[in-house]
């Protein structure tokens, strides 16, 4: 898409019109051609469109958030049994049996932690924004 | 007791053809009574009922050059296809509301989308990190919520979504709230996520409703009804 970027003389912050018509009278825009118009930035001296590595690391941060927040939906609802097993514990008691009980769950949160690190790794090491993109977050353990 | 009655007036004695000087026709139009047509319907759409306080009647934006101004109960129709950028082209002003629902007609599933927002950008514009956003939501993954100070819009959705929201335009205080479904995602189709946004800037007049922009090209269609 075309946008039209300025700076906006009242409250001097980046702005970036969708509409030619929407340059306030006066401003002089500089026009782009971008996917996002969150692809515009100022970067404290110019206006110009994001590179290809920043766009990068900004999908890669959105993707290891998105396998955070679904790893720790994963792990919450069984993390009553690690705080029981921590109590026991802490009160001395022989943990054996607890850990016995709950064999398959503790099993179950030690290999989605291990596919937690494969995936962020296969998100760190991905070249471009199209493969960050084309990583399922889907634990199928 | 007093009846007035008004004057009904044929030619030659047939039958009226005016009351009180007014024209019957099904066509609707300046100074014309309108019957119900043959299948008992009032059919008005050529123009439009009104009262003091409220207008019935849809308008069909799609394809529209410069802003329209809704009026109270007025509602809005614009259609999209294949697009990244849809301009609302409706003029608004501060003390007004609105109902908005954006329908995507794209294939349902759990691919095809781009893991990125859907946005409103008032007066067609972006305003670097001017808004804030909060959602809470139940996706694939569980429960859920956010927040964000760093948007340059109005975020109102995600990939491919169904969204229903609420716009409050006073120049002091301007708000959008809502709820949507997501899908062409993994981890969606459905989900559920609801939401308020607020253009954290007192000074700046919303003049017209904006731009709505997509992660992707989507299909569907607009409704926008203004409620005050």
């Amino acid at each position: 898409m075309k946008v039209w970027a300025y700076i906006h003389p009242q409250l001097n912050i980046l702005c970036c019109a969708l509409l030619p018509e929407a340059v306030p009278q006066g401003i002089q825009a500089l026009e782009f051609e971008v996917e996002s118009t969150d692809d515009v930035i100022y970067d404290g001296a110019q206006i110009r469109s994001k590179t290809q590595d920043e766009k990068l690391q900004e999908e890669k941060q959105r993707k290891l958030a998105e396998l955070k927040n679904y790893v720790a939906s994963l792990l919450s609802p069984i993390d009553y049994i690690v705080i029981k097993i921590a109590e026991a514990q802490v009160l001395g008691q022989d943990v054996t049996v607890l850990k016995q009980k709950y064999a398959v769950q503790l099993q179950r949160r030690g290999a989605i932690r291990q596919w937690n690190e494969q995936m962020e790794q296969a998100i760190n090491n991905a070249k471009t924004v199209e493969e960050v993109r084309s990583i399922k977050i889907e634990f199928k353990g | 007791m007093a009846f007035t009655v008004g004057m009904i007036s044929g030619a030659g004695g047939s039958n009226a053809d005016t009351v009180d000087g007014f024209h019957a026709s099904q066509t609707p139009g300046a100074n014309i009574i309108v019957p119900l047509n043959a299948n008992g319907i009032l059919d008005l759409s050529a123009t439009y009922v009104k009262s003091n306080v409220y207008s019935f009647r849809r308008v069909d934006l799609t394809g529209a050059t410069s802003d329209y101004m809704l009026q109270v109960g007025e509602e809005a129709y614009i259609s999209f296809s294949n697009a990244t950028s849809v301009p609302l082209h409706i003029a608004t002003q501060s003390g007004t509301y609105y109902e908005c629902h954006l329908i995507c007609s794209n294939t349902g599933g759990t691919s095809g989308g781009t893991e990125a927002e859907i946005y409103l950008n008032p007066n067609n514009t972006t305003y670097s990190n001017a808004f804030a956003y909060a959602e809470v939501y139940r996706n694939l993954g569980g429960l859920g919520s956010s927040y964000s100070v760093t948007y340059s819009a109005f975020r109102c959705g995600w990939a491919f979504s169904n969204i229903t929201y609420y716009i409050t335009n006073y120049t002091q205080y301007k708000n959008i709230r809502g709820f949507y479904d997501i899908y062409g995602l993994s981890h969606h189709y459905p989900s559920i996520y609801i939401f308020s946004t607020d253009w954290r800037d007192t000074t700046t007049a919303w003049t017209s409703l904006g731009t709505i922009t997509f992660p992707q090209s989507a299909s569907g269609y607009i409704l926008v009804r203004r409620l005050a």
